[in-house]
């Protein structure tokens, strides 16, 4: 995990709160600059980020890591995404 | 051409995504902000060679509107002013057989039922007399049977600093260190 920048993108109980099956959340990055990320919930909550699906809890691997990102998900239900130092 | 520069216009159009409230009865979608998508831009430069359009004129007006008080007791008097239009006019003249005079034709049927939604806006650049984003204020073609040129009159509005505002609503998210996350 210390090897990558974490940046809080959603809050899986506010996101429950909306009723949405999934949102795309734009934000500014601090370091690298505006993105826009797609949050999906499924059995799991989702993030995709540059096209990469990351699904942290996913066969129990929290974090989760794919294609160079990683992903990470709180007992709060704070979802993180990992993105490597540079 | 004007100045010796040949200008452009660009017309920029978007798609209003439906809300989240016209969707939650029936299958979500995504939602999310902008809730536009943008559609691919329409250039037009202004050239004789190019789309048979020349610039005839210019002017940018400001136009305001000033309140004066005077005081009963003879103090000095209070000003009051709002703004009324910020606008670019630009007068182009073209042969009927132009395909830029088709153009403009067409654009501006494009734009006519957006404009309430606001799903364009109008770009023009020409040295100094430069509007980003800009709102149609009006329109006209004009021809007479003593010559087979056009006058095409456009008026655009300058818009709010809308670019802004979108940007200062965006949420900025810092790092943070994977230590503190409390994971492996």
């Amino acid at each position: 995990m210390n090897d990558y920048d974490w940046y809080k993108i959603v809050n899986t109980v506010e996101f429950e709160a909306t009723g949405l099956v999934s949102r795309e959340v734009e934000v500014v990055l601090e370091g690298i600059g505006l993105k826009t990320i797609l949050v999906t919930k499924g059995v799991l909550y989702s993030i995709v980020y540059e096209g990469v699906m990351l699904s942290p809890g996913l066969m129990d691997n929290n974090p989760f890591y794919f294609d160079g990102y990683g992903s990470y998900v709180t007992l709060a239900g704070d979802i993180y995404l990992g993105i490597p130092k540079s | 051409m004007l100045n010796g520069i040949d200008p452009i216009i660009i017309f920029n159009f978007s798609k209003l995504l439906p809300s989240v409230f016209d969707t939650l009865n029936s299958v979500p979608v995504v939602a999310g902000s902008p809730s536009s998508f943008p559609l691919p831009v329409i250039p037009i430069y202004l050239s004789e060679q190019l789309t048979g359009i020349s610039i005839d004129s210019e002017s940018k007006n400001l136009e305001i509107d000033t309140q004066v008080e005077t005081k009963s007791n003879g103090d000095a008097p209070k000003y009051y002013q709002r703004g009324i239009t910020s606008t670019v006019k630009i007068s182009m003249i073209a042969n009927r057989r132009s395909l830029g005079v088709s153009l403009f034709a067409a654009m501006a049927d494009l734009i006519f039922p957006k404009v309430t939604s606001q799903e364009y806006s109008v770009t023009y650049l020409h040295g100094a007399i430069t509007v980003f984003g800009g709102l149609l204020h009006s329109f006209s073609i004009d021809q007479t049977n003593e010559n087979d040129l056009m006058r095409i009159n456009l008026e655009l509005q300058k818009p709010p600093t809308l670019g802004s505002l979108l940007i200062s609503t965006v949420p900025v998210v810092n790092k943070t260190a994977g230590a503190t996350l409390g994971g492996t």
